[in-house]
């Protein structure tokens, strides 16, 4: 009835015709409630997500191993970088502190009329029951044997040996010391004397007269030594025994003599006031 | 040549002494380093080495130490001769006797110290630091001194090592 050719059309526009009206039922009905397709997700998508993570992770590392060699290298730079800023703004504080300790020690230097020669400290005695400091200052620079050593804060001690370019000091709170010395509020007169601590005592001071914690100690200036009205200590305390004629005083020195770096040795000296510089 | 070491190795403990340990925090109470040489000297050297590198130790202590002209010689002299005592009555090379020769040895020089100042400085002396100064040394002896010894025989053993090569080389 129908020629070959005409059956082939006729099919075609069939199935043309069929896949439209599929495509335009399934467009209209995009999500259905039951689909085939979310089985094949439900079974596929665990590895996928394995191969993707393990994709993920093998990048991750890959990435991460050249991250970490820059950031390795980036960080060995930052540390040397940071190492020199260290060591500079070391240098630089350094510099700082001993800007303020020279000035200080020039400004306290102003107070002196008499010729004065600055000393670095470059070494102490090698024995714990001895305290005396080694100076970088000796007789080619005029120190002699006698000469007293002061900082701003007060006496350090004596020089007791002058080599040709360095000394030897002795200091207050050794043992072997002894300064005359005034209390500065009512100029009761005693003598200090080292104990080869931190601390010295003021001896034959007599009990009567009237002496209080936080008194200055000052220099005499009868020992011949040390001029006249130089901080010496504070009084840190007064033990009563119950017997003896005399005070038996503990003075804290105001010069520290663990940290001392710089010193003053007076050759020859006349001071400037310098009992209101400490009175004030 | 030991001469050279001994004499070399003092004069850089002495100037550690005086210059880098005082300046430690903890290091303050150290005790004196010269003791571990002397001890050294005493337990493994014979006298022909030991006693002029004592006698040059003690005058260079007493020139920088305020003590009186002799102190450092009279104790360390004092400890060589009681070290070398000790050395015929004990195994010196035991471990135990090791860990305690140097803190023995430090006690020993402070109580020379102490007897000096209690016979010729009675008045001026004060006693209150005392226990204190002593225990911090004899600890730090009991920690160091058997290392400080140890290193002093390692020392000893590599110049000895190497002087031989040159003079056999020769």
């Amino acid at each position: 009835m129908f020629s070959k050719k005409t059956v082939m059309i006729i099919g075609v526009i069939i199935i043309v015709s069929v896949n439209i009206i599929f495509l335009s039922v399934s467009s209209k009905y995009r999500y259905p409630a039951y689909s085939s397709g979310r089985v094949a997700l439900n079974v596929v998508a665990p590895f996928q997500d394995v191969i993707t993570n393990t994709m993920r992770f093998a990048t991750n590392i890959w990435r991460h191993y050249f991250f970490l060699v820059s950031a390795a290298r980036e960080n060995d730079n930052l540390k040397k970088e940071l190492s020199s800023y260290i060591q500079k703004s070391n240098e630089y504080h350094e510099i700082e502190l001993s800007n303020i300790r020279l000035r200080n020690l020039f400004d306290f230097r102003q107070n002196i009329t008499g010729q004065v020669v600055a000393a670095e400290v470059i070494g102490v005695d090698p024995s714990p029951w001895y305290r005396t400091i080694v100076i970088n200052k000796g007789k080619s620079d005029g120190i002699r044997k006698g000469m007293p050593v002061v900082i701003p804060e007060g006496v350090v001690g004596q020089v007791i040996d002058a080599g040709n370019h360095s000394s030897k000091v002795l200091l207050v709170i050794d043992q072997n010391s002894a300064v005359d010395a005034l209390v500065q509020r009512n100029r009761v007169r005693g003598i200090v004397k080292g104990i080869s601590s931190d601390k010295c005592i003021l001896k034959y001071v007599v009990r009567r007269h009237d002496i209080g914690a936080g008194d200055i100690i000052i220099t005499s200036g009868f020992d011949g030594v040390f001029p006249k009205g130089l901080s010496i200590g504070y009084v840190e305390k007064i033990s009563q025994s119950s017997s003896g004629l005399f005070h038996e005083v503990e003075i804290t020195p105001y010069a520290d003599f663990e940290k001392i770096e710089e010193v003053l040795v007076l050759k020859s000296f006349s001071m400037n006031n310098p009992e209101d510089k400490k009175g004030q | 040549m030991n001469y050279l070491l001994y004499i070399f190795s003092c004069l850089v403990l002495i100037l550690i002494q005086t210059t880098v340990i005082h300046d430690l925090p903890l290091f303050n109470g150290f005790y004196d380093l010269l003791t571990v040489v002397v001890i050294f000297l005493g337990l493994y050297r014979n006298l022909r080495e030991g006693v002029p590198v004592i006698l040059f130790a003690g005058f260079i202590m007493d020139n920088l130490s305020n003590g009186p002209f002799g102190f450092y010689l009279t104790v360390y002299l004092w400890l060589y001769a009681c070290i070398r005592w000790c050395s015929v009555y004990f195994n010196v090379r035991s471990t135990l006797f090791l860990a305690f020769i140097v803190p023995a040895g430090v006690l020993f020089e402070n109580i020379i110290f102490l007897c000096s100042f209690a016979v010729f400085n009675a008045d001026s002396f004060h006693y209150s630091d005392i226990y204190s100064v002593v225990t911090e040394q004899v600890i730090w002896a009991m920690i160091t001194g058997p290392f400080c010894l140890m290193l002093l025989s390692f020392s000893h053993s590599i110049w000895n090592r190497r002087f031989n090569m040159q003079i056999s080389e020769q």
